[in-house]
């Protein structure tokens, strides 16, 4: 998340809220905010509705969550789906970025 | 176990975030992009 942290104003300035899913309680996730000055929404699941919704996979033998990563686009489509196969499996912020700009592009077309 | 889909409407969801404010993502729907994020845990 320290990558997301920082290029947040990149992700603003295309127009992009970032929002944050995980497992922990409500105090862990404020706790973890506050230590890391976060500035996305964050959405504490612990009962796994969303996270099952999305399919974030569990890896009994790579210790835990699989990260994944869904971006949409202003009227909910999902444009870029990514399920990590191991820990460090995230996309690059550029490459969400450079499809961010498209998607933008497009929308103002359709407008 | 259902998966978001490409090029297809992700699934609409609504929870509450951690400062007590209800977060659904259909809210953002004609205003923002999204750049939803499924962390592997804070540990």
């Amino acid at each position: 998340m320290a990558q997301l942290r920082r290029d947040y104003d990149k992700f603003v300035e295309q127009d992009t809220e970032i929002i944050v899913v995980g497992p922990e309680r409500a105090d862990a996730f404020s706790a973890y905010w506050k230590n890391h000055e976060l500035p996305f929404i964050g959405l504490p699941d612990p009962t796994h509705t969303v996270l099952k919704l999305y399919g974030q996979e569990v890896s009994l033998f790579k210790f835990g969550r699989m990260p994944a990563q869904v971006t949409m686009d202003k009227q909910g489509q999902a444009r870029f789906v990514h399920y990590g196969h191991d820990a460090t499996d995230i996309p690059a912020n550029e490459e969400i970025l450079d499809l961010l700009k498209i998607i933008n592009e497009e929308y103002l077309v359709d407008a | 176990m259902s998966r978001a889909e490409l090029n297809k409407p992700a699934p609409n969801f609504t929870l509450t975030d951690f400062k007590g404010q209800e977060i659904s993502l259909k809210d953002f729907q004609n205003k923002k992009n999204i750049l939803l994020v499924f962390n592997r845990g804070f540990f």
